[in-house]
């Protein structure tokens, strides 16, 4: 399990202590925190990587994975620090990996209706326009966009190289699914909302730096 | 020579020697650097012929052609440098995630995790 983390101390421990108990190997990449995360985790039983500098959330997941590549992992799970997945979904977004079904398992919030729901309605807007975004450019038509939460074969893995090292990595591996070929799915996952817990950008920001990303800085 | 020419010519010398100095292991970088503070130095000293060959390649005035020149010349400098810096963030990438792997802290403890509530 690789989760990417940037300042969010508190809300990372809570991350932990819950996916540890049903999954031991987990690689914590602090991307450039101030102050560092080492403090605040360091009775974790959990690999802790360290960006000297931020990076993007890209990038962290990038080094993560050439990481648990190193210590044989055959499945990789990518999870948001901030405790929006929820450590019940991961069973289901794992099994048609493991099993060798698909090379890469994607977690969707609009399969179930309780979930879809769950999502504010600025956000679905968003949402039904970066699906619509990332199909025309990718190819790929999925139910949801930039949630975060996928599972990988370790062979899939070993292919993921993004170009943009920010947010955009969500539209890339798109692109990754298409040139490789990968099989792929989605499964169905539930994202908390909480109002005490503001995203560091909204999501019309998010959306902004995604598409200055993906469309104009590989030309800058 | 009137008072700019005084200014304009050690301005150039200096720019040129700075370059040729920076760009020490490019050979055709400093040829030509060499060529642009020749023709500099020639339009300094004889700006008529600025607007001669102006008006020979069919721009107007001297002035106009030095203008568009700098414009595409500007353009040109500030696209390298892009790549320039794309190229030194790509390598700065690189150097930061592989430190970090090479760095990585793994557990100090075995992989035996209990929420806290469940240890009471």
């Amino acid at each position: 399990m690789v989760i990417p983390c940037f300042n969010g101390h508190t809300l990372l421990r809570k991350t932990l202590e819950s996916v540890l108990v049903d999954y031991p190997l987990v690689v914590v990449v602090d991307d450039g925190s101030v102050p560092p995360l080492r403090e605040g985790i360091r009775d974790l039983p959990v690999h802790l990587l360290r960006h000297s500098h931020n990076l993007g959330q890209g990038a962290a997941l990038e080094t993560g994975t050439r990481y648990a590549l190193s210590l044989k992992a055959e499945v990789l799970v990518h999870v948001d620090a901030d405790g929006q997945h929820r450590v019940e979904d991961l069973p289901a977004l794992i099994a048609p990996v493991l099993s060798g079904q698909v090379d890469i398992c994607l977690g969707s919030r609009f399969l179930q209706p309780q979930s879809r729901q769950a999502v504010p309605r600025f956000r679905r807007l968003m949402l039904l326009a970066a699906r619509w975004f990332n199909g025309c450019l990718s190819g790929i038509w999925l139910s949801d966009a930039h949630n975060g939460l996928r599972a990988l074969s370790r062979d899939a893995a070993r292919h993921l190289k993004f170009r943009q090292p920010g947010m955009a990595h969500a539209t890339e591996i798109l692109y990754l699914i298409r040139r490789h070929r990968w099989r792929y799915c989605e499964s169905p996952t539930h994202i908390r909302y909480e109002p005490h817990r503001p995203p560091a950008q909204g999501p019309l920001g998010r959306a902004a730096q995604v598409l200055y990303d993906l469309l104009l800085k590989p030309w800058l | 020579m009137s008072l700019i020419q005084w200014i304009l010519l050690p301005s150039l010398l200096l720019i040129a020697g700075l370059y040729v100095r920076l760009f020490s292991h490019h050979l055709l970088i400093r040829l030509a650097i060499l060529g642009l503070f020749v023709l500099g130095v020639y339009f300094v000293l004889a700006p008529d012929q600025s607007t001669h060959l102006a008006q020979s390649l069919g721009v107007g005035r001297g002035t106009d052609l030095l203008l568009y020149a700098s414009v595409t010349g500007g353009y040109l400098v500030v696209l390298l440098l892009l790549a320039k810096i794309r190229h030194l963030e790509k390598v700065q990438r690189e150097l930061i995630q592989a430190w970090a792997i090479r760095e990585a802290l793994p557990p100090q403890q075995p992989h035996t995790y209990a929420m806290p509530d469940d240890e009471e």
